[in-house]
């Protein structure tokens, strides 16, 4: 409130008031609204029961349509090769036969006219529905784990880099080696994912190039291992790891990388202790970040993954706009972000900071 | 160890922060740099540490040239400008940073830091924060994580400067107390003189990357070698001309208040550019007593400190000429615009060549 206060003292009482209608808008209409809405969606079960004994009846109405109308052609085939004191017999039967079936004709009618609307039962069934489902669930902890992997192969690759733009490149360098590091960032994700794809294709570059020059016999299947996932999304998320850790590191006093060296510190005692302890929060923010893209990423592994390697966000997909089931597919989404939060717990524990050392 | 700087000198691209500097320090000496802001005092100390090594020259410690070994094999200890403590390591952890290092047991660390808190005055703050010290206690903690190393060498640059004048003075003895009991070298740079002259058996003045003098406190006070050290060190009266004549020890020189007398240390010659300095303290009214050099002069300000005064007074045309007078009781009223006679022997003046020394 003190806050408040002091705010409406600057800027007066209507931009203060504005700007917490707008803050309040934004809250409630952008971020809290939806998020309930996707959880009051995944806990809505459809109980399609019904629907599917109707359908099943309508089917049943079909096979006795076609039994009827194979029984007309034949009692028609009969009449043209009977004898004339036997056909009006045979078209009394053909008249009961044609009424059978515009009789089956208008129950099948009603019946596909009849319009059961699924009635939502609230229930955890659409959570529930990932665990009993073992190819869903097992597409989801390979998500988590490969998402962690990536974000570790992104840690100890950034790390080093990191360090180097901040305390060992001289100022020029360390400015030509970021835009480096930037500039493909100006390529669209999906064109830059392309590239990737290019390069690790069954009959891309690099297996061209090796098994041209020996190293390998047998071209590597990338792409349907996961391998080209990890590798892309490893190189598309580089950034979100090496700027918060080059911005932590870069608000270390050299003089206390020198006063550890001065006491006869080797070099990796001096990341141990020293280095690393400083840049914990934006490890931690590096980690998030990349885990959270990783794991929420759609397009690297719908261009990197092969047909045997799905992502949980393509699962999700599939939910939403081809198995036509929001329901399942809120539950689904839910529980991705879920584990991203639990992950983000886990990660300011594991690196012992707290909410105020992440917003640095 | 001894300590040997033998014709030193460090270039930057085309400046020259230290020129051809020679220089022996004894094992146990208390040594100061003294000089202005930018002379070069931490490049020597970052070349005896280690973290430069001199373009030219050779530095020696213990009788063995030091070029090649870095900072962490080196038998100095810094104690930084800014300390560069480890903020985020305990008092104890950052005292015995050193002896973890070099494979020291926890519990034997924590004994030796122990003792090093009780050595620096530190008794019962060894499981603070340094964050958590007053900036003496600070300056205290960066002493003992140096000495922990048991450095043959100690090396201080300006660790005084960021304290307060009641604290430095207080840390002065204090520094002095820890030398005698460790009998640790120290090298010890500062541009208050009167932190060099306190603490200091011998000190070196330095000016743009030359040492002027090295010499004891007294000897840099009472002798000084050049026009620079006698300007830079205490206060001086200066009186600019050329040297009229030379009898034996002395020189007159002709500046704008006529012929003034001094001792001719640097043994000039006739028409040699000159500066007389004479000390305020030296300076003395002159009521018909014998002086070598008598001013007629007026008073312009006088300015009490209770213990003694400062008179300024102003020859035909002059600066001002500045008399200490020590409040014996017996100094007199005097009033501005009053005319006096103010005068010198010439045993406590000195005629030093003008070089390098811009007019002030
Ligand atoms: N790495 C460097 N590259 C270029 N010039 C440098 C470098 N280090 C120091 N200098 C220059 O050398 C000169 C002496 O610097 P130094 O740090 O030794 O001064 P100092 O006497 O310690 O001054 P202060 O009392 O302000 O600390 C300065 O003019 C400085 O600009
Ligand atoms: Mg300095």
């Amino acid at each position: 409130m003190g806050a408040l206060k002091d705010f409406a003292r600057r800027y007066g009482m209507i931009m203060t008031s504005y700007m917490v209608v707008a803050c309040g808008v934004w809250m409630v209409g952008m971020i809290i609204m939806p998020q309930l809405l996707m959880v009051d969606y995944s806990l809505q079960h459809l109980d399609r029961s019904e629907e599917s004994r109707i359908d099943q009846q309508i089917e049943q109405q079909y096979i006795e349509l076609q039994r009827a109308q194979s029984g007309l052609r034949g009692l028609n085939r009969d009449l043209e090769a009977a004898a004339e004191a036997d056909r009006p017999a045979i078209e009394t039967q053909i008249g009961e036969r044609e009424r059978e079936i515009e009789q089956i004709e208008g129950l099948i009618t009603e019946l596909e006219n009849t319009f059961v609307e699924a009635e939502p039962v609230y229930s955890f069934a659409n959570y529930e529905y990932l665990f009993t489902n073992s190819l869903h669930r097992a597409i989801f902890l390979k998500t988590i784990w490969a998402s962690a992997l990536v974000t570790f192969i992104a840690l100890l690759m950034c790390y080093p880099i990191a360090f180097y733009l901040a305390k060992v490149a001289p100022g020029e360098r360390a400015a030509l080696l970021m835009l480096a590091l930037i500039i493909p960032y100006w390529i669209n994700e999906i064109l830059r994912t392309f590239a990737w794809l290019m390069i690790l294709s069954y009959n891309g570059i690099f297996n061209q190039a090796f098994t041209g020059l020996g190293v390998i016999e047998e071209p590597i299947d990338f792409l349907n291992q996961n391998i080209g996932v990890v590798i892309g999304m490893t190189y598309t998320y580089i950034l979100f790891m090496v700027f918060p850790i080059y911005n932590t590191i870069d608000t270390l006093d050299k003089n206390q990388l020198e006063a550890a060296r001065d006491l006869g510190s080797p070099w990796w005692r001096i990341h141990w202790r020293i280095v690393i302890p400083h840049a914990k929060p934006g490890i931690a923010v590096g980690c998030i970040m990349t885990f959270m893209l990783a794991a929420g990423s759609y397009a690297v592994p719908q261009i990197l993954g092969g047909t045997s390697s799905l992502w949980f966000t393509q699962i999700i997909y599939n939910w939403f706009f081809e198995g036509g089931d929001w329901n399942v597919g809120s539950a689904y989404a839910f529980l991705l972000l879920a584990i991203c939060v639990i992950f983000i717990l886990t990660m300011m524990r594991v690196f012992k900071v707290g909410l105020d050392d992440i917003s640095r | 160890m001894d300590i040997d700087i033998d014709n030193v000198s460090m270039q930057f691209g085309d400046f020259t922060a230290v020129k051809q500097t020679s220089l022996q320090i004894p094992a146990g000496e208390f040594f100061s740099f003294l000089g202005p802001s930018g002379c070069g005092k931490t490049t020597i100390l970052r070349m005896v540490s280690g973290f430069l090594e001199p373009t030219e020259g050779a530095i020696r410690i213990g009788g063995q040239d030091m070029r090649g070994i870095g900072p962490n094999r080196r038998p100095t200890a810094l104690i930084f400008q800014n300390l560069a403590l480890f903020p985020l390591m305990k008092v104890w952890e950052n005292i015995a940073f050193g002896l973890e290092v070099r494979g020291i047991s926890k519990g034997e660390r924590r004994r030796r830091a122990e003792e090093l808190i009780d050595l620096v005055a530190l008794q019962g703050q060894g499981d603070k924060l340094v964050t958590e010290l007053s900036g003496g206690q600070r300056q205290r903690v960066a002493i003992a994580r140096a000495l922990a190393v048991e450095p043959a060498v100690l090396l201080l640059d300006e660790p005084l400067s960021a304290l307060d004048l009641k604290l430095r003075q207080h840390m002065r003895a204090e520094l002095r107390a820890i030398q005698k009991r460790t009998g640790v070298t120290f090298i010890y740079i500062t541009h208050d003189q009167g932190e060099a002259l306190t603490m200091s058996d011998r000190i070196a003045v330095m000016s743009q990357g030359v040492i002027e003098q090295v010499d004891s406190g007294e000897k840099i006070y009472d002798e000084p070698a050049t026009a620079f050290v006698a300007t830079f060190v205490g206060e001086n009266n200066p009186f600019y001309g050329r040297v009229m004549s030379t009898d034996g020890p002395y020189a007159v020189i002709d500046s704008m208040l006529g012929p003034l007398r001094g001792r001719n240390k640097q043994r000039l010659i006739v028409g040699d550019r000159a500066i007389l300095f004479v000390r305020p303290e030296r300076c003395r009214l002159a009521n018909g007593e014998e002086l070598d050099n008598v001013i007629a002069s007026s008073v312009d300000r006088i300015d009490l400190e209770g213990a003694f005064r400062n008179l300024f007074v102003r020859g035909e045309g002059s600066r001002d000429i500045v008399v200490h007078q020590t409040n014996d009781g017996m100094i007199g009223d005097l009033m501005p615009g009053q005319r006096i006679n103010v005068g010198f022997d010439a045993d406590d003046a000195l005629v030093l060549q003008e070089s390098g020394l811009s007019r002030q």
